[in-house]
């Protein structure tokens, strides 16, 4: 079972957290501590590591002591840390990073640091399409890159629908198509949104 | 961050700034400020000028993207509005992207246990019904994610569920049986087990079709392959059943599902028959053992050899297949990527060495399989080289591959690795070991350095020569030391200590993997902090320029890989450590005194020895000296005052592990025992002791007496102590008088409850900031009470709240009421008549409160102290004790007392200033 699964940039602030087993200590400590321990990590060794200090907060009751690992990968400035019992094989959770980082770069184009600051909710909404409750939904990438089109064109069709002022519906989620027409402004300034 | 708004993708300049503010701040406090102010300036826009549905989407995502910062929690009140908004969103919203974002904000911050679910219960079986896909998803998502809070809701919902199993959307089939899996399999706590059953018997006949249905989505299908591992292990399906469907699978090389089915058929084989065991074996998994054009991917590896540790060693001699064609291919990459290493040593770590070493296969039986038979043909086995190549993992800087080839070693031979450990403890350039360790032949069997190997065949020969050499990265920096040295002395001894300790580190992660029992682990233990004290007192005696705190100084590493250690084994092993680790405090203190000719008191009570100092305390009664210290009285073995670190390790076990192991410890005699050695030792390790034994003395019960012997040494000792030492250690001498007594044991007990944690830092803080003392029991409560039980309850308040599987921001916020079922299926049932706290006991009945009052006080932006809303609800009790004997309020006067208290709640915010705002943050928990 997976238990988390976190983005990290370089300096240790979390882009996205998910935990999928309660907690049994507060959150913030736990994401300073694994992050410790991949940044403590020295280049050339591999991508998996044993972390029994993380057992008891996130061990789930029917899981051996010991048990909890941490399979992480880096792309630039981002690490993607996955956090996982006995039961799921090492390398198979690194293809699942791969694959959730390749969704990423196909719904934001060329996903960077940024997308993850101002779209997480659409980061949130990928990896749902990866992961439910701790286990792999899908790790089709065409399939993922589907379905969050599919939801994104819904999501227009009725935005649009309903908010007939609006020039193609909210953010697509890629930077390149957030940029505000005049009209989308003067929808901004009419409804309130964005004025603070 | 530094980006303009236009190429930043924000969806408005409000979340533009919101980032840019957050990114820009300096520390915690300041984003946790940031992150306040933005929640007040929603909660305050929420009760003046709602916004519409359409806008709040964007409230919730900026909102959530706040509270990711959020380093401390935030009080429950501040978030209700915006809970309440994003339940409305969820609902009510008018496109799926709200509804999602509704969904996803009550995902991730609703506490658990909150009200909310009650009104989320209907909107989910509303859009678990709904035709539109999208919404069943929705909803199906919030169901697997949060399906411990909705145990309530699932006999509303549970046929439902069932029939999406074969609803006609490919995304709808598997979420469905992705929340059946997460309902059945993760359930955290006590879900009726008659619901389980009935999900388990209702669905295992679909699950079962969905396995067989070739035509049936890959997506769905693997999301059946891991239910259908559960509902054979609940007794729902037949073993062999759920074999038969899945074994095709395994035969389609470019089949997506093969990784899946293997991991699904490892966990079934030991349920099946032998004979269908050595079907399987022989049809579908020697296929993928023998070459093959393509190379197996690597990421089946590992569960392929689950399967192949499923099943009997014999089998896979008798079936004559090498297991081993798969690694070999992988081989070539062991040096040049860690992951192949990492991958080869799992798989032989779930091997049986016999099928890969080479060493019994021509032995008649095998013990450990139990089999009586002689095994046929002689099976593949790695060569010399290759042994070799795998086993430089002993030498890996990666200590997760160390540790996996250490465990490799030790399924060979055990023996081996006990010789590797002696090695690095004694390395060549060391003297021998110390006369303590060949003269304590009843702890364990002895460990001699020129202790040869055991007759191994020639394949183990890479193995055999392994514990002759030294590590790879000891000798490459031995040689940058030595170059070091040439030029500069001082660096060079740096060097050099610092490898003695990289190599007592190794000592010690052998060490953990060899012992199965805590007792072998603290001697081991103890030999490695000896070597440690030995090294430094050489380093010391020849002159060389170290560093006087270095050579007194904690090894931190050290003490965190045994904390680290033990933190994954059982209370037994503990408590063995312990003793042990006591027993070793007391042999080496006793040495030490007579040593230096000190003569000796004895103890009844305890065979500590103490100094014969007129002037200090005395024992109450001679102790004899434990037999192994005579052996231990040898100008190498180090005193225990050189050995700071296992003070620490020692205290810290305690302070941790003695509530759990308490049953197996004599506290007073202990208290006594750590007393004892408090003259000899530092100021920092006199204060770490003297902590100890407080709180160690929360471990007495009340029949402890204070007139005993023994304590009144140790009140004698710290008495002594406080007399002569400096006004720190004073202090904590102080607090031992103050804290010791009976009286204040239980108020002790509270202290070590209020602590975050069991570890001595917490205790320590606890300690210095204590809970107010508890009420004094009654005669009746307080004679039920087992002595050693904390008496008040577990202040986890903030914790509970981390409970809910979600992001942080959830975890900021504590349960609002117990686990209890609180759906009241019964439309429109009248309200139940809840006795107000202050006319209980006169009889009265107070009516409900209003639930307009509620939510303006709730909505409230400036209701985030705690002390404002005692005070506030002092004032609503006020009101509603005035307002008893009146029927109904009408709504001017509500509109009058919701704005005076807005009006006093002004006044107290501004009255508050910003640096009390950031003092006390923990007290808006």
């Amino acid at each position: 079972m997976i238990h988390s699964v976190l983005i990290f940039n370089t300096s240790g602030t979390p882009r996205l957290t998910k935990f999928y087993t309660p907690l049994h200590q507060p959150a913030q400590p736990l994401i300073q501590k694994i992050f410790s321990l991949i940044a403590t990590r020295p280049p050339g060794v591999c991508n998996f590591l044993d972390a029994p200090d993380l057992n008891e907060t996130l061990r789930a009751p029917n899981t051996a002591p010991g048990d909890v690992r941490v399979v992480y990968r880096n792309y630039a400035t981002l690490s993607f840390v996955f956090v996982v019992d006995g039961a799921e094989s090492e390398l198979g959770i690194l293809d699942l990073i791969q694959v959730f980082v390749e969704s990423l770069d196909r719904a934001f184009e060329n996903v960077c640091e940024l997308d993850l600051v101002f779209h997480f909710d659409e980061a949130h909404h990928i990896l749902n399409e990866v992961i439910q409750g701790g286990l792999v939904l899908e790790t089709n990438v065409d399939e993922i890159a589907t379905a969050v089109q599919d939801k994104t064109r819904a999501r227009k069709a009725s935005l649009t629908s309903s908010n007939p002022l609006a020039i193609g519906g909210s953010s697509s989620g890629s930077r390149n198509g957030s940029l505000q027409t005049p009209m989308g402004w003067l929808t901004g300034r009419l409804t309130g949104v964005g004025s603070r | 961050m530094n980006v303009t708004f236009s190429s930043s993708g924000a969806l408005s300049r409000a979340q533009y700034n919101l980032a840019h503010r957050l990114e820009s701040a300096n520390t915690a406090e300041e984003e946790d400020a940031i992150v306040r102010e933005h929640i007040r300036a929603i909660n305050y826009r929420l009760a003046h000028r709602p916004p519409p549905l359409s806008s709040a989407s964007e409230i919730l995502v900026s909102t959530l993207y706040a509270l990711n910062y959020a380093t401390t929690p935030l009080a429950p009140v501040m978030l209700d509005p915006i809970l309440r908004l994003a339940a409305d969103v969820a609902s009510a919203g008018q496109s799926t992207k709200q509804k999602r974002i509704g969904y996803l904000f009550c995902t991730e911050v609703l506490p658990k246990g909150s009200g909310l679910f009650l009104m989320l219960v209907n909107m989910l079986r509303k859009d678990l019904e709904s035709s539109h896909p999208p919404y069943i998803a929705l909803a199906l998502s919030f169901l697997i994610n949060r399906h411990d809070d909705l145990t309530d809701a699932l006999p509303a919902i549970q046929d439902i569920l069932v029939s999406l199993l074969k609803h006609s959307s490919v995304p709808i089939r598997k979420r469905a049986i992705c929340a059946l899996s997460t309902i059945v399999i993760s359930s955290q706590d006590g879900l009726n087990e008659d619901i389980i059953a009935y999900l388990e018997m209702r669905a295992s006949p679909k699950i079962l079709q969905r396995l067989k249905l070739a035509t049936e989505d890959l997506g769905v299908r693997k999301a059946a392959l891991s239910l259908a591992a559960h509902l054979v292990e609940s007794g729902s399906l037949a073993s062999q059943e759920v074999v038969d469907a899945i074994v095709p699978y395994l035969s389609d090389p470019k089949s997506p599902l093969r990784h899946r089915a293997l991991e699904v058929l490892a966990r079934l084989l030991p349920r099946i028959s032998s004979s269908s065991q050595e079907d399987i074996l022989s049809r579908n998994i020697s296929a993928l053992l023998k070459p093959a054009k393509h190379p197996l991917p690597s990421v089946i590896f590992v569960p392929l050899y689950r399967c192949l540790s499923a099943l009997p060693t014999a089998m896979l001699f008798r079936a004559s297949t090498s297991v081993l064609v798969p690694l070999r291919a992988l081989l070539p990459s062991i040096g040049t990527n860690p992951n192949s290493a990492w991958t080869i040593l799992t798989c032989l770590q779930l091997l049986d060495a016999t099928l890969w070493t080479g060493a019994q296969t021509s032995e008649p039986t095998l013990p450990r399989t139990g089999i009586g038979e002689v095994l046929p043909n002689y099976l593949d086995s790695f060569t010399e080289q290759e042994v070799g190549k795998i086993m430089q993992g002993v030498y890996s800087t990666d200590s997760g591959i160390r540790h996996k080839t250490f465990i490799v070693l030790r399924k060979v031979d055990p023996s081996i690795l006990d010789t590797y450990f002696t090695s690095l403890i004694f390395p060549p350039n060391l003297s021998s070991p110390p006369a303590s360790r060949s003269s304590t032949p009843t702890v364990r069997s002895p460990r001699s350095p020129a202790r040869s190997l055991p007759d191994s065949p020639s394949r183990l020969s890479g193995l055999s020569g392994l514990p002759k050499s030294r590590p790879r990265v000891v000798e490459s920096s031995s040689r940058n030391g030595s170059r070091a040295g040439s030029s500069a002395g001082s660096v060079n001894n740096g060097i050099t200590k610092s490898l003695d300790e990289r190599r007592l580190h190794q000592a010690l992660e052998v060490a953990g993997v060899l012992e199965d029992e805590g007792g072998g682990y603290a001697q081991r233990m103890r030999d490695v902090l000896t070597a440690l004290a030995v090294s430094r007192s050489k380093d010391k005696g020849k002159g060389k320029e170290v560093d006087r705190k270095r050579v007194n100084a904690v090894d931190e590493k050290l003490v965190e890989t045994v904390l680290i250690h033990l933190k994954t084994r059982d209370n037994n092993f503990h408590a063995t450590f312990v003793q042990a680790s006591l027993q070793f405090l007391k042999s080496s203190h006793a040495s030490n005194l007579l040593r230096n000719g000190i003569p000796v008191k004895e103890s009844a009570s305890s065979p500590f020895v103490s100094v014969d100092d007129s002037e200090s305390p005395s024992p109450p009664s001679p102790p004899s000296i434990p037999d192994e210290s005579v052996q231990l009285r040898t100008p190498d073995s180090p005193s225990i005052s050189s050995m700071p670190t296992f003070i620490v390790i020692i205290c810290a076990v305690l302070c941790e592990c003695c509530d759990s192991i308490a049953p197996s410890l004599n506290g007073v005699e202990i208290m006594q025992d750590l007393a004892t050695l408090l003259k000899s030792l530092t100021a920092s390790l006199q204060e770490l002791i003297v902590l100890i034994i407080i709180r160690i003395s929360a471990l007495l019960g009340e029949e402890a007496d204070e007139a005993d012997q023994a304590l009144q040494y140790v009140r004698d000792v710290i008495r002594h102590l406080q007399a002569s030492s400096g006004r720190f250690i004073r202090k904590r001498c102080e607090q031992y008088f103050e804290w010791s007594s009976m009286n204040k044991r239980t108020h002790l007990r509270a202290v070590i409850e209020a602590a975050k944690s069991p570890t001595l830092p917490d205790f320590l803080m606890s300690l210095e900031s204590p809970p107010p003392a508890p009420a004094p029991l009654t005669a009746i409560s307080a004679s039920r009470t087992n002595s050693l039980t904390p008496i008040l309850p577990s202040p986890r308040s903030p914790s509970d709240a981390h409970k809910s599987p979600s992001s942080p921001a959830s975890s900021s916020l504590p349960p609002t009421s117990p686990r209890t079922t609180q759906l009241r299926y019964a439309a429109y049932e009248a309200p139940p008549i809840v006795p107000h706290k202050f006319m209980s006991q006169s009889g009265f009945v107070a009516k409900p409160a209003s639930p307009l009052r509620t939510r303006s006080s709730d909505i409230n932006p400036f209701r985030d102290d705690p002390d404002e809303d005692a005070a506030s609800h002092s004032d609503q009790d006020e009101d509603m004790r005035e307002d008893f004997g009146v029927p109904s309020v009408s709504a001017g006067e509500l509109a009058l007392v919701v704005g005076s208290e807005t009006l006093k709640k002004k006044d107290r915010f501004k009255a508050r200033s910003p640096v009390q705002e950031q003092l006390f943050p923990q007290s808006l928990i």
